[in-house]
């Protein structure tokens, strides 16, 4: 699960949960396609095997991916 | 632009005047996207499976053919979590498919099959690698062979011997070789260290990105979610589909009022005019529940409702009890009391009931999400 910020400031406020920032587009500082391009890009490297904040935590899904290390829980790598 | 009478379908231009005169609005971005060219080049890295779907995730799932199960499953993957998995070196991670379905799922009705079909696919996500394993209880309706059919498991490696054939690694609950609880428990390991070996075989290959098939849903909104989150999502919708991906979507009816922007992007003219015929509000689904477009009922149109005669008869009632209260709780109680209907009688020590029933009543006035009682919500804490 991929989750979307709607706001910087949700974003802000729940850093462990929202991968992809589309709050900045409301702040002026992104474009629709801006954050749309960044969007598919993420996909593309979830899809590669990248981890999502909400697969880290296993909270987001009903089939919860089990999570048997704790080295595991270190979150995406770096902004989207 | 007449309204429509007929239900002939609509040309695109037509289409077009038709969510005019009926005020769906369509945004200015991007109210036509055109042909836009197909995205090249772009690719991930996934699993590919035997029958050519492609994962992005390496998982050993155990699905359940009924809920009764869930518990000893629940259990079991507890006890691999703990025990199996930290002494395997692996990349794999154990999903447990739980689902509330009981035998209801597979009585012979017309529609009974989209809730099997829907547990099949999920079980056959690409993801799993064709390595399902299966929990059943025994005695289910939901038989396993009927959950996954023969041959709904494409892998041409299973098909060695005829036993092999129909792909299914089943546990039986109720087997006879199963003396006792741990049994059972342990009958999950085994077989689920071959499927591991197996899933650990594979390895990720760049593979483009027109295999994906991406699903997008809602999850929670803000006053913010239509200008900035929901308009990226659908730009990068567009992108997907460019790539030749699959998207899919839910709470479609909520499309209702976007629907310019889906039949702009309609595969064919055929596919928009189904749109528009789909979706004018009209759904089943929303004409037999009116329950997503109607308002809740006020206090006072349930008042209006109520019948004449029985608020009358409880207003000739000489009970010192329906003198004292007052006229707000006569008019519940009455109210409750046409609710419930003739099989119910007054009788010495209905007042109690009476004021139960127009409690719950008041505490519950739309009748369409029933929420039960709780002390902290109005209207439902203890009084007498």
């Amino acid at each position: 699960v991929v989750k979307v910020a709607t706001r910087s400031e949700l974003a802000r406020r729940w850093h462990d949960l929202m991968d992809v920032d589309a709050g900045r587009i409301a702040d002026g500082r992104a474009g629709i396609e801006d954050v749309g391009w960044a969007l598919f890009r993420c996909l593309l490297e979830v899809a590669s095997g990248r981890r999502t904040w909400a697969e880290t935590l296993a909270a987001a899904q009903r089939a919860d991916l089990v999570q048997p290390r704790a080295r595991h829980l270190k979150g995406p790598q770096g902004p989207p | 632009m007449r309204w429509r009478t007929s239900r002939r379908p609509l040309g695109a231009r037509a289409a077009a005047a038709h969510a005019r005169a009926r005020g769906w609005t369509t945004c200015r971005w991007p109210r036509r996207p055109g042909p836009l060219p197909p995205l090249e080049g772009y690719t991930f890295q996934g699993y590919r499976n035997a029958d050519g779907s492609v994962g992005t995730r390496n998982l050993l799932a155990i699905t359940q053919t009924v809920q009764c199960v869930a518990g000893v499953v629940d259990f079991a993957v507890r006890r691999i979590r703990a025990e199996l998995l930290p002494r395997t070196r692996t990349s794999t991670t154990w999903s447990a498919l739980e689902h509330g379905y009981g035998c209801g799922v597979a009585i012979d009705a017309p529609d009974a099959e989209v809730p099997i079909r829907t547990l099949r696919h999920i079980s056959l996500n690409p993801n799993f690698g064709g390595e399902v394993m299966v929990v059943s209880l025994g005695c289910e309706k939901l038989q396993p062979e009927r959950l996954l059919p023969p041959g709904s498991i494409r892998d041409p490696r299973r098909a060695r011997t005829a036993a092999e054939d129909a792909g299914l690694d089943v546990v039986c609950l109720q087997d006879d070789a199963h003396v006792g609880f741990m049994s059972m428990v342990e009958a999950h390991p085994a077989p689920g260290r071959v499927h591991l070996q197996r899933l650990n075989a594979r390895r990720r290959e760049t593979v483009p990105a027109s295999e994906l098939v991406v699903g997008v849903q809602c999850g929670g909104s803000d006053a913010f979610s239509g200008v900035t989150a929901n308009p990226a999502v659908g730009f990068c919708t567009d992108l997907l589909v460019r790539a030749g991906a699959t998207v899919m979507f839910s709470e479609t009816t909520e499309v209702r009022d976007g629907i310019a922007q889906l039949t702009a992007r309609a595969a064919t003219p055929e596919v928009a005019e189904a749109m528009i015929e789909r979706w004018p509000g009209t759904t089943p689904t929303c004409s037999a529940a009116a329950s997503t477009a109607a308002p809740t009922p006020r206090r006072a149109t349930r008042r209006a409702g109520c019948p004449t005669s029985s608020r009358r008869r409880w207003a000739r009632s000489s009970r010192a009890a329906a003198r004292r209260s007052s006229g707000c709780w006569r008019r519940a109680r009455s109210c409750a009391q046409a609710a419930r209907g003739p099989g119910l009688r007054r009788h010495a020590g209905q007042r109690l009931h009476l004021r139960h029933a127009a409690a719950g009543r008041r505490h519950e006035p739309a009748r369409l999400h029933h929420r039960p009682r709780h002390p902290l919500r109005p209207g439902g804490g203890a009084r007498w």
